[in-house]
This record gives C-alpha cells, structure tokens and sequence, in this order.
C-alpha cells in the first residue's frame, strides 16, 4: 500500500519549491534586468526614493506585495492620471504625503519599470549588511554619545567654575575697593591674541581646503579660465585690505587701551585730505576690477553664437534634468506644455517636424570636449537653475522663459579625473568622479538630491553614445527603411 | 515723577519744514507713490515682453477724469471758505467734495462693470466656447485702479470726518489743519486717479 | 500761527492723567516704554531663529544620527530622529524670515531709533506717539501671525525667505507654498505696517523736533543713521507689498502676474504671460535697501559707542554723513545684482554690477574711520566696545566678500553658493547682530536704570565673535567647492562627502555661539531685576539722552528740554577739564570751537536772536514751509 503522508508530501513539496525559489531569487541580481533596474532607479527614483527609509516619497522594498505591477506601472507612468479616475489607494497616497505629486515617468516603458521592480525586491537588505556595522556602531554609539556627554558635562563645569570666580572676584574687589584684575587690560590683550589666533586659523584653513576648491584643478572650461584668473586677482587686493583693516582692528584696541589715569586721547575729529586719499584710491581700485568685469562679463555673455556649436536643451522639473538633443537635422523642435504627457514628457510639438528627431535622456548629459555648446534651459514647474561648478557654468530655468548660456568645455572627464588623482594620490573616490550638474534654485523638497550626471568626451565617444539613446517621436513612429545598402543615419547626431 | 508743562520753553527754534501731521501726511503720500511706482513699472515691463492685448477703456472713466477735477475743486472753495471763515458755504463745499467722491465711486464700479461685459476680467473666465481669456493688461488695469480706490476710500472717510468737523462748527480761520490735510490727500488721490488714467489709457 | 502751535503741543495734556496698567505697559504711546516692546519682541523672535538655526544645522552635520529630539518638537515633520526634507526647507525659510525683518529690521531700527530719537533730538516724545504705538502692535501681529504658520497642516511658507513664484504660488508644488504662505503674506502685510508707520514717525520727529540750537550737522550719527534707515524703509518698503500683492493675486484669483507655461500635478494652467522674474524685480527692490536699513543703525550705533568708548571724536564726523547718504542713495539702483543668472538682458547685468561696485567705496569709508577714531585713542573696553571692534572686523571681512559677488561674471559659479551664505551671514547676520549688542549693552542703562554685568558681557562678546568666525569662514570654501545653499543634505555627490568634517565644526561652533547668546539672554533679564544701580551717565557720554534722569519719566525731561550748544563729538578736548563735553554745556562753560582746531569741528555758530525770545510758544518755519504758504499749497 503506498498511503504518502499527504501533509509530508506537501510539507517537502513546499520545501523543495521554497528552497527552489530561494536559489532561483538569489540569482536575480545577476539578471540583466536587475542592472537596467538599478541603473534606471538611480536615474530617476533615487531622488525622492530609497528602499528602506521614507525620504520625500516611502520605502520601496516590498512594495510588490503592496500593491499590484499593473497598479505600479500606471502610477509610476503618471500618477496624476491615475488620480484623476478617484481610484482609492492613489488617492490615498497623495492626501499621506501632503498632496505633493510624484513627477510622471512617461519616459519609462513597461519593460523599464519591470527592471526597476525586480531591482527594488532583490538588491541587498541593508539590514544583513548592516548588522555587524550596527553591533559595532550599538556597541560605538552609547561610547559616542557618552564622549559628546562629557564633553557637555565638562562645559557646563568650566563655566560654573568661571561664573564662581568671577563673582568672587567682584565681591573682593568690592571689598577692597579697587579692580582686582585689570579687566581693559585683559580685553586688550585679547585683541593682538585673537589676531594671531585667527591668523593661524585661517592659515590652517586655507592649506587644508584650498586644494579641496574647484580652482586645484582648473576650470573645464575657457570662459572658466578667465573667470578663475580675475577670482585670484580680486582675492589678492580683497586679501590685502583684508590683512591691512584686521590688523589694525586687532593692534589698535591694545595700543590705544586706557593705560591709566591722566592718559588722554589724542583730539582729532578729521582730516580731509587723509579722507580724499581713502576715498579715490579705493576707487580707482574698484573701478579697475569693475572694469575687468565687465568685459569678462560681456565675453561670456554677448557673445555671437559660434559657428560650430551645437545646441542641446535642459529641461528641468521636479525633480530630475533631461536634456534634449537636437537629432540629425541639428535643429532642436518646437515645445508647448500643453503637450507634456507619456514619453513626451518634455512636452515637444510634433507639429514642428525639427522635432521628430530629438533625443532625449534623464539624468545624464554628454558634451563634446572643445567644441561650443549652447545649453538651452527650460523649466516644467518652479524656477529650477543648472549649476555646473567644475565648468563655471550656471543659468536659471524659469517656466515661461527660455534662457541660455554658450560654453566651450576644455577639460574630458577622463582628464580631469587624472587631475583630480594627481591632486589627491590616496583618496580612490575621484576615480568615479563627474562634473556634476546641481539645481541651484530651491525647487521642493528633492530639490537636493536633483542632479544631472555631464561628460565631456571626445567626438567619437560622445557620438558612440548617442547612437544609443532614442527618440521618443521615432520610438512611437517608426520610419519604415527600405532595404537598401544605405546605412541609416537616423540615431546618429550631426554636428554642424 | 509729574512734568510740568513749561510755557517759557520755546517748542523748538529750529526751523519746522511744515507741521508734523502734514509731514506725516506727505511720507505716506510719498510711500503710496513708491506703491504705485511698484505697479506701474511691472506693467511696463510685462507690456514691452509682448503677447499684451489691448483694449479700449470705457469712457466712464473719462468722466470720472472730470468728476475728479469738479470735486478737487469743491474742495479748494470748502478751504478757501473756511479761511475766511463763511463757515456755511464750508459744509457745502465739504459735501460737494463727498458726493462727487461717491459719483466716482458709483462710475468706477460701473466702468469695472463695462469692461466685464466686453470680456475684460481681472481674473481669467472660462467663456462659452472654453477659452480662456488670461488677459494681463485686464488683471493690470483692474488692479491698479483697485489700489487707487482703497485710496478713495480713505479720502472719502478723511472727508466725513472733516464734514463732522465742520458741522461742530470747529472748520474755521484759526483751525484749518484738519481740512488742509484732507484737502491735500484728496487733490492727490485725484491727481493720481488723472496719472493712472492717462496712463493706462495712453501707455500700451 | 499759535492755533497750530497749540495743535502739535496737545500730547502734553496726556501727561497729568493717571495711567492704567494697559495704558502703561500694554497700549502704551511712550517711545521708551515702545523701543522696549521692540526689544523683548525682537530677542525672543531672535531666540527662536536661532534655535530653528542650530536644529537644522544639527541635521546638516549628523544627517545618519537620529536626534529624538526632533520627533519630539517637529511631530510629523521628523522622521525617525530626522527633521523631513519638506520641513528643512520650512526651518531654513523661517529662520531667514524672522532673522532679516523681525530681528533685524523691527528688533534693531524699531528699538533703537525709538528709544534714542526723541531723546537725542531732545524733544518730549516722537511726532505722533499714536501712530508709534500702532507701529509696534502690527508688528506683533505680524510675528504671532508668521510663528502661526508653524502650527497649520500643509506646514509654514517653505520656499527660501525670497520666496520666488512659482514655487511659492504654487500649493501642488511644495506642501509650505499653501496656507503657510498665505499667511506669511499677511504676516508681511503687517509688517510693512509697521515699519512704514515707524519710518514716518522717525523721520518727522528728527526733521521737525530738534531742541534749540540742534543744527542738523550737529546730531549724533545714531540720528542721522536711523534718519536715513526710515526714509530708505518708506521708500522701499511699499514695493514689496505691490509685488506681495500681485503674488496675492497669482495665488487666489488666477491672475497670470508671475505665472507662465506651468505644469504641474498632471495639468497645464492655464497661466500665460507671466513673468516669475517680475517678482524678483519687486522683491529686489526692497531686498537690496533692505539690508542697508538692516546695517545703517548698526553703523550708526558703532560710530557713537567707539567714539564715547575711545574718548575721541568720530573721525570725520562730515565724511561719515556723506558716507551714509551714498550708501543710502547708491542702494536703490543694485538690486539686480541678485539676479546675474536669471538670464536677463546682460547689459542690465553691467548696469548693476557698475552700481554694485560704487557701494563699496562709502562703505570702505566708514570703516577707515572707525579705524581712524580708535588711533590714539583712550580705549575703554565696556561690552559695547567689543561689539563695536568686533562689528569692524566682521563688516571688513562680509563687505570684501561682497565684492566677488557684485561681479557679475564671478558671481557666475558663486551665485547661491555656500559662498553667498557666508558673505550675507558675516555682513548682516554677524555684523548688524553685532550692532543689536552693542547697542543693548550701550544703553541698557537708559532703558532700565541699571547696569548689566560687564564679566558676563565680556564672556559673550569673545565666544560670539570666536562662534561666528569658526560658522561662517569655512563657507566660504564649500561655496569654492561648488556646494549650493538650501541643500538638506550632500549626499547627491560622493565628491561632497570630504565638506562632513567642515559641517560637523561649523554646527560646534554654531552650538558654541549660541550658548553665547544664553549667556547673554541670562544677563539682560537678571540685570534687568537685580542689575547694580545706574548713574545718570555711567560712560560719560556727550549725547542728549544722558541728560536725563536715570528713573524714566514720561516727557523725558522733568524741566526744560535741554539746549544745544555744540556737536557731540567732544570728546578729549585739550581746553576742557573733562575728557568729555555733553551737548548741552553752553558756550561760556567751554567755547563751542577749540581755538587749536583750525578747521573747527562745531562750525556751526550758536545764534541767540532776540527774536527767539520773544517767538517762544511760536513755531518757526522754513523758508520751504513759507513758500508754500505764500503759494496757497501748505
């Protein structure tokens, strides 16, 4: 008789799968999909997602036994439309987090939000990882915590301890009737000690962080250069006067203290001719400088657009950059935001034919390295500002108002990681270094964490590069190629 | 500790541009030409942007122009009176002023309401068809003139306070400040009004 | 003539009645009990700007340490011993908010200017003492109606103390642009108020109240300071509220002033043709004199502490007036410089910039002279005249800055850097706070009869000046590593990470210089019940408010209002017995000129007119006033 214990049978069965499952999982992170996931979660959740803490938006870990992937993929594809049709957890989610919406991620295919899912349920808990740090930290932090409390303790002593010397102090001097400690003097002397105090700090400061400002390793760019140039030059006459006004701040209140009585001041109430000299030679400096401005700030600023440059546009919302590139025909289209919807989600008029073959691509910009480019800006919501300070660059993106600024980048990413590592041998962190591009205009919440990745590369890497992204006209209207031995040159960008 | 009140004090001998109240009068004046100053400006600049829609201003408000100048001069006769002391023609000056202040009133609500029905609003409406009508030089004029007609109002309270005055018989030769003051601040409510007006009629 | 007279001598009357405690202490029309409502609002103001300033500095410098303190102040705007992102925002917003206007604007000008303007002009109480209690009053409504919004749903106005639409026109944008703008909008409504109704009050009292023989070119730099702050105020102020209005618009009446082309929650507005720069144009236009009003009285009181504290004259008393006017004058015409990167027309850049620069060469001026005042001077080191140094340093040290910043170009990578956060802190938050102090300490005794404890003062001045040079120095450096301002944190970028260790001292030292401030806090509020007794002028000060007795009275003076005969910069004077000759000692005690002073310091003559004597209830007016007159216009 073959009676199975059914309750086994199931019991092993369940095992065997469980089990199944478990070594079938493991091996998701080795899943493309995974990677595309966890890139495109960099790219575009990261900023107001993590996975185990809320940060402007919840915890994504788990969120699949939350709610269903055909929910997800329309609320990440655009939530504000989901919204509209009253369904009842959207709406809940929005009234819990303040009515702040989440920006709609038309650019985002089925397929794409599928990686990001299978990236958010696999990667790595951070509670396993950080349970020794935690025990370390567990067993670190009251010792931490303790050490900050001394040092408080300590504080508080020291000032009772003052507080009680002092009021002794005024007490025998009452008694006897004179200052015990000549209080002017010790305020005097206090002076020429804080000069030098102050000296060395600033001494320390400047050795030590000097080489941490971007000035160490040069401007990426021309205009950069100048500007990095007329920095130095205004900081050497602002360093002098600085010297200067502080040492006599700081010497005069000792040289001049009351030294006694019968010590009187000298009665001297002006001298105009001392007062032509500090006005008109303060201004001649000034005017120079200003002078030197001005035509640097016309340079940049006024400039005829060059020849050979090539226009790309930024177009900024809460919370991510994309930008724009103008395709084959080197024009970038027309926009209306009326049009903002879907994987149009910079909101271009396919009315414009010019704009059939624009590129787009969040959260990572390449430029070409010695060629002038013109960064257009636009803004969806708020004024938002591109900021890139390796470059020197920054133009404000306000809604209504297209702005623009033409820039020539001088320095590749490569380069100017080798600077960086020859700048600071032992720190590995520049060898993932970028330009970084930062919203420099407060935008909300995330407004921190808005960031667009730019490399500047060679013409052949940056071309490389482009061929890989898509059009979003293209991608959703196919041209139809004969087959002809003509290579298509749609995906490649012409630079004029 | 009580003070006294000295009379051998001389107040102050050195010199007073003019009296406090009438001082403290003209730097809120001046603040509300800054105010002012504020507006108009915005509008030029958003006008020389382009995309500026322009309209024709009812002529209610030309004959407000005119009802400002009749009641500005109702004033001055109420002034010139009290100084000679004719202590009715006074009120009746005073009234002059108040219900052309209230004519004004009356016509300014219904030029507002002229240009409504021509489809000028201060705010965008929604007209049948589903457009909307986001006029800027609309929501400009309306806001301009509204901020100059919570001046009226002002004035027209100034006004009635003095009238109130003057009918305790204390408006006359030897205590002119109360009307001066608000003879003053009506002209300049007035003269704005004439401003704004030429200007928003003629600066588009 | 004297019906008028009897028109502006009617506050007296007020003085025979019985007072009622509202009258007294609440209501109250008298300058010095209004300039010490002014005061203990403004600190406490104060004391919660800081505060919120050390919260969200502990969060910049730990943000992966929980703070449970947080959770317990912050409810649901702190997440696990972290304040919410949302709320940073809010914290950094209010702090700047309450910092630029309701310390330092109402809590400096509103204290000072009342306290000393009827005093040092030597007249009973200001202009109109109504309109002065009004002046106080709205901007306590303002401050109750601004610390309000900290306690609504969608949480207080978040967008910067700038608040720039869209984002702040904008509820479905940040949570704070909603009812917490609203009422920070209203909140500014009142304060504008305020500082216009006091503005005027100051102005009228100081043009028109002068005592006998107070020549303009004879008022102590406090009044000419403060005069120019208040005219600086009407002017300016009355944008704001224009552009504020047009903000109120945009928001609730669906105008399109600020609003363009938006997108926002799933929808395009349907604004068009707005413009958000238009609200910079506006705002700018206050903000830039804005911080002159801030720092003017704090020069101001810097040039009569150091002078009475060096036992010297001020050191080009006339180049100082000058000075003023053309920092006053110069400020209405740079406002754009806030705005190099906003993509205007480049040529208004080089308008502005070209402005910018001027503003420096008064301002490098004034600090010379002070310089010059402490040269061979008698320096005696009371708490004010630490302050006071301290204020010259850290003016040199933020004015320097200030020229990379007013170049346009430069301004290109430091715009809304860690840079600009420095500069402004040192300038305005360092150095007008400096002048609060120094002030507080200075006249303490007019306020309150008695004398704060000098040790303890000493104590504060040295660990403030030590806290705000270890805060804000390093910013400067951060700013040169391309590190934003407004940022809740610096994880975006690994490159970030090597500014931590500088985040952790600046958050000490901002630690450090607060607790200062407790010190501080503690000295003022015991001194005021158990401080040592006061004399009539304990530093021996040549200024008019000295004269009176040291238990305030209401009409300030029990007799006559003292007379002047001299400027009050005497002080050290080599044909005077005393090191010091108050204004109001006449010419027979001690010559108005010093015979060994060619240029003669008091050139303006004492005239005796007999008509004077005979004028004495009368009102004399200016030439200007007769004309008028004349013309049938005044």
């Amino acid at each position: 008789m073959l009676h199975f214990n059914m309750k086994k049978v199931f019991a092993l069965l369940t095992v065997i799968l469980v089990f199944g499952f478990g070594a079938f999982a493991a091996d998701m992170t080795k899943d493309p999909g995974f990677t595309n996931g966890e890139k495109l979660f960099k790219t575009n959740c990261a900023t107001c997602h993590a996975l185990d803490k809320k940060v402007t938006g919840p915890a994504l870990r788990g969120v699949t036994s939350r709610r269903k992937e055909a929910w997800i993929i329309k609320w990440v594809k655009d939530n504000a439309a989901l919204r509209a049709t009253n369904d009842p957890e959207a709406v809940a989610i929005f009234n819990e987090y303040k009515g702040v919406q989440m920006t709609a991620f038309g650019n985002l295919s089925d397929g794409d939000i599928k990686n990001i899912l299978v990236y958010v349920e696999n990667a790595p808990a951070p509670a396993a990882a950080k349970a020794p740090v935690a025990a370390a930290t567990d067993g670190g932090q009251p010792a931490e915590d303790t050490s900050a409390w001394v040092y408080v303790l300590l504080a508080i002593l020291l000032f009772a301890l003052l507080v009680l010397s002092l009021s002794i102090e005024s007490k025998v001097s009452k008694l006897l009737g004179k200052e015990l400690i000549n209080w002017n003097k010790i305020n005097a002397i206090m002076f020429p000690v804080m000069l030098i105090a102050g000296s060395m700090y600033i001494y320390h400061y400047f050795t030590k962080y000097a080489p941490y400002t971007y000035f160490s390793v040069g401007a990426g760019t021309e205009h950069g250069k100048v500007l990095d140039q007329m920095f130095m030059v205004t900081l050497t006459i602002t360093g002098i006067v600085f010297i200067l006004c502080q040492f006599l701040a700081f010497t005069f209140p000792y040289f001049y203290r009351h030294k006694g009585e019968g010590t009187k001041a000298f009665y001297y109430p002006h001298n105009n001719q001392i007062e032509f000299w500090w006005t008109i030679i303060p201004s001649i400096v000034l005017v120079s400088l200003l002078v030197y401005g001005l035509k640097t700030w016309n340079g940049i600023t006024m400039q005829d657009k060059p020849q050979n440059a090539y226009e790309i546009e930024l177009f900024a919302r809460q919370f991510d950059w994309t930008v724009r590139y103008a395709g084959p025909d080197g024009k970038l289209g027309k926009h209306d935001y009326h049009k903002i919807g879907g994987a149009n989600f910079v909101g271009m008029d396919y009315k414009d034919v010019a704009s059939h073959d624009d590129i787009l691509n969040v959260g990572e910009v390449h430029l070409v390295v010695n060629q002038p480019v013109v960064m257009n800006l636009r803004s969806q919501d708020v004024i938002h500002s591109a900021f890139i300070p390796n470059l020197r660059v920054q133009m404000n993106a306000v809604p209504g108002i297209p702005t623009s600024q033409i820039f020539t980048p001088i320095v590749t990413t490569k380069e100017m990681r080798a600077r960086l590592q020859e700048e600071h041998p032992n720190d590995p962190a520049y060898n993932t270094w970028d330009y970084m591009l930062l919203c420099n205009k407060i935008c909300g919440a995330s407004h921190y964490l808005m960031k667009m990745v730019v490399i500047v590369e060679t013409k052949e890497e940056y071309e490389h590069w482009l061929a890989t992204l898509k059009s979003p006209y293209q991608a959703e209207n196919p041209v139809v190629v004969p087959a002809t031995d003509t290579v298509s040159t749609n995906k490649t960008a012409a630079l004029k | 500790m009580n003070t006294q009140k000295n009379k051998t004090t001389p107040l102050q001998t050195q010199p007073q541009i003019m009296e406090n109240q009438r001082l403290i009068l003209w730097l809120f004046m001046v603040a509300s030409i800054l105010a002012f100053g504020g507006l108009t400006s915005a509008y030029i600049v958003r006008m020389a942007a382009g995309n500026w829609y322009k309209f024709d201003i009812p002529s209610i408000f030309t004959w407000n122009c005119v009802i400002v100048i009749a009641s500005s001069a109702s004033m001055i006769w109420a002034y010139r009176s009290a100084k000679n002391d004719e202590l009715e023609n006074v009120k009746y000056g005073l009234w002059g002023a108040l219900l052309l202040g209230i004519a004004f009133t009356l016509l300014q609500f219904m030029g507002w309401n002229e240009l409504n029905s021509q489809d000028i609003y201060f705010s965008p409406r929604r007209s049948d068809n589903g457009d909307l009508t986001p006029l800027i030089s609309g929501s400009f004029f309306f806001a301009i003139s509204a901020v100059h007609f919570v001046h009226v109002i002002a004035g027209l309270i100034l006004l009635l306070v003095t009238l109130v005055k003057a009918y305790r018989w204390k408006v006359h030769k030897k205590n002119l400040l109360t009307i001066s003051l608000a003879s003053t601040y009506w002209h300049f409510v007035g003269i704005l009004w004439i401003y704004l007006f030429l200007f928003l009629k003629y600066w588009n | 003539m004297s019906n008028v007279a009897s028109e502006t001598m009617h506050h007296d009357e007020h003085e025979h009645h019985e007072q009622s405690f509202i009258s007294k202490y609440i209501f109250s029309m008298d300058h010095k009990m209004i300039s010490k409502q002014f005061l203990i609002t403004g600190l406490i103001m104060g004391l919660i700007g800081m505060t919120m300033s050390v919260l969200f500095r502990m969060q910049l410098a730990w943000p992966d340490k929980s703070f449970p303190i947080f959770d317990t102040l912050f409810g649901r705007w702190s997440t696990d011993g972290h304040i919410n992102p949302d709320f940073y925002m809010a914290l950094v917003t209010m702090h700047g908010t309450i910092m630029v206007f309701f310390v330092l604007t109402a809590g400096l000008s509103g204290t000072f200017s009342n306290l000393l303007i009827p005093y040092q002009v030597g007249c009973r109480d200001m202009a109109s003492p109504f309109l002065n209690m009004l002046s106080y009053w709205f901007f306590f409504a303002s401050s109750v109606i601004l610390m309000s919004s900290l306690f609504v749903q969608t949480g207080p106005a978040s967008g910067g103390w700038t608040v720039y639409p869209p984002l702040s026109a904008l509820p479905k944008a940040m949570p704070g642009s909603g009812l917490g703008m609203t009422l920070w909008l209203v909140s500014m409504i009142f304060f504008i108020g305020s500082s216009l109704l006091g503005g005027i009050n100051y102005v009228v009292t100081i043009l028109n109240m002068r005592t006998h023989g107070l020549t303009m070119t004879r008022l102590p730099l406090t009044m000419w300071a403060f005069f120019f702050t208040a005219v600086l105020g009407i002017l300016s102020f009355p944008v704001l509220l224009s552009g504020s209005l047009l903000l109120v618009f945009d928001r609730s009446f669906g105008t399109s002033f600020y609003l363009s082309e938006i997108f926002i929650d799933g929808h395009a507005l349907t604004n068009a043709g707005g413009s958000p720069i238009l609200w910079q144009h506006l705002f700018w236009f206050l903000g830039h004199p804005e911080v002159y009003i801030i720092i003017l009285p704090a020069l101001g009181i810097t040039s009569e502490v150091v002078a009475t504290n060096s036992r010297k004259p001020i050191f080009g008393y006339k180049a100082m007036i000058g000075s003023i006017m053309g920092i006053a004058g110069v400020s209405f015409f740079v406002w754009g410089h806030h705005m190099f990167v906003t993509g205007m027309n480049p040529l208004f850049g080089s308008v502005f910039m070209f402005i910018t620069f001027l503003v420096a060469i008064p301002s490098a001026v004034k600090t010379f002279n002070y310089l010059a005042t402490m040269w061979r001077g008698n320096i005696r080191f009371t708490p004010a005249m630490l302050f006071g140094v301290g204020l010259v340093s850290l003016f040199v040290t933020g004015g320097l800055t200030g020229i990379f910043l007013g170049n346009a170009a430069l301004d290109i990578p430091l715009h809304d850097s860690y840079f600009v956060v420095a500069h402004f802190h040192i300038v305005m938050g360092s150095s007008a706070i400096f002048g609060l102090l120094c002030g507080v300490y200075h006249w303490f005794p007019r306020m309150y009869g008695r004398m704060m404890n000098p040790q303890l003062g000493y104590l504060h001045f040295w660990l403030s000046l030590i806290g705000v040079y270890m805060v804000f120095f390093p910013m400067h450096f951060m700013g040169l590593g391309g590190v934003p301002r407004r940022y809740y944190a610096f994880t975006a970028w690994d490159q970030f990470a090597i500014w931590n260790d500088m985040n952790e001292f600046i958050t000490i030292g901002a630690i450090i210089g607060s607790f200062a401030q407790l010190i501080f806090l503690y000295n003022f509020v015991s001194s005021i019940f158990f401080g040592k007794k006061s004399v009539q002028n304990p530093w021996g000060s040549n200024t008019l408010e000295w004269t009176a007795p040291v238990e305030q009275i209401h009409g300030n003076w029990p007799g006559e209002v003292p007379k002047v005969y001299r400027w009050p910069y005497d002080y050290s004077r080599p044909d005077a017995v005393e090191d010091f000759v108050p204004q109001n000692v006449p010419d027979d005690v001690v010559p108005v000129e010093w015979a060994g002073d060619p240029h003669g310091a008091a050139s303006a003559h004492n005239e005796v007119s007999s008509s004077d004597a005979k004028s004495e209830s009368v009102v004399h007016f200016s030439w200007f006033k007769k004309l008028g007159m004349r013309l049938g216009v005044l």
